[in-house]
């Protein structure tokens, strides 16, 4: 029996139109299929790893700064470097990674509706950015150019100029990630709309 | 499960798990990677598999669930635009001088067009229209998407609608053309 709409021959249309897609799905190799899955699982284990090294690598600096730092603007700068590298590493671990993804078994409105909150929870840290990025690292800066312009009369326009084209580099951040974060809303509202919200 | 099982399962799905693979993706290496993970998810949830639902439609739903994963993916990678093919390839598989009966080319002209509508859907939609366009019941789409029976019904009827407009269309635009 036929639809009036024609639907059952256009399914039987649409899996028969296939035919040039007989190559997929052949000669599976279970074994590479068991080694891909495993090394899914190291790669974010070594990005997780990448990441920590990464702060860990700032907060030492920060250390080492406030340890050998001669003023104590530059002592109180490296502290803040070292907070602030911390701040940045838990906004990272807390709300960069991915949350707990439903099982590939679940309800394919559950995965889309995940995925989307992903999308959303990332544009909003790249929103964001000046708040759990710059702003932690700001104090450590500031202290920095004070103290080198405290220090240097004669050096004072170079550590201007530095300052301000730090300033400008922050800005630029700010601005780029929320530019990206707004593109990133965009794209995300087209293919995978809010869900209407019940009553 | 063993690997031979594993061989079989995809064997008894390798048209639909092809057709949903190459709805999402058109890069041929992205698609081969999308295949990669669809396979990778169904190895792994394999053994969740307990015969409360149809196998169909666990593959269904575990390869869907992967393709939008994929999706989110390319959004983020700004690679969304890309991920249907611009011309699924639906004419190439005639014997070589021989002219395809032209009911063929009206379906195949129709299928070309409602892919062409899909990619313009949200990613929910396009789900639901694809599981319709496999074949698959209202009872199992309900089971694939988590939606209700009623639910399914009402959105797949505006959906078909719409639909059915792009296939007018076509239709218009050959009556024109002769």
């Amino acid at each position: 029996m036929t639809t009036p709409d024609g639907w059952d021959e256009l399914g039987a249309a649409f899996r028969e139109a296939a035919a040039g897609e007989r190559d997929a799905f052949v000669d599976v190799d279970a074994a590479a299929v068991r080694a891909r899955a495993s090394a899914l699982a190291r790669t974010v284990r070594s990005r997780n790893l990448r990441e920590t090294l990464a702060a860990a690598v700032v907060v030492a600096a920060g250390i080492r700064l406030a340890w050998i730092g001669k003023s104590t603007l530059v002592q109180v700068g490296g502290v803040a470097m070292a907070l602030g590298a911390l701040v940045v590493a838990f906004v990272i671990a807390r709300r960069g990674g991915s949350g707990p993804a439903p099982p590939p078994t679940a309800p394919t409105s559950e995965v889309v509706e995940h995925e989307r909150a992903e999308l959303e929870r990332q544009a909003e840290l790249l929103q964001r950015v000046w708040l759990w990025y710059v702003a932690p690292l700001l104090p450590a800066i500031v202290a920095i150019y004070v103290d080198a312009f405290r220090r240097a009369p004669d050096g004072r326009g170079t550590v201007v100029a530095l300052a301000a084209g730090t300033v400008a580099f922050l800005a630029g951040v700010v601005v780029f990630n929320r530019r990206a974060a707004r593109a990133l809303r965009q794209r995300t509202d087209a293919v995978l709309p809010r869900a209407p919200r019940p009553g | 499960m063993t690997e031979d099982a594993f061989r079989a399962l995809i064997g008894r799905h390798r048209g639909a798990l092809a057709r949903v693979v190459r709805h999402y993706e058109a890069a041929p290496e992205a698609r081969r990677d999308l295949e990669q993970d669809v396979l990778v998810a169904l190895w792994r949830a394999q053994e969740s598999f307990r015969g409360e639902s149809s196998e169909r439609t666990w593959v269904l739903r575990i390869a869907h669930n992967v393709a939008a994963t994929h999706v989110a993916r390319a959004i983020r990678t700004k690679r969304v635009g890309e991920r249907v093919p611009a011309a699924v390839d639906v004419g190439t598989s005639f014997p070589e001088g021989a002219a395809p009966p032209d009911e063929v080319v009206d379906a195949r002209e129709a299928v070309r067009r409602v892919e062409e509508r899909l990619r313009a859907l949200d990613l929910p939609s396009r789900q639901l229209v694809l599981l319709a366009l496999e074949g698959c019941s209202t009872a199992e789409i309900a089971e694939v998407t988590g939606l209700t029976p009623t639910n399914v019904t009402t959105k797949l009827s505006r959906l078909r609608k719409a639909l059915a407009g792009a296939r007018d269309e076509s239709l218009a635009n050959e009556v024109e053309a002769s």
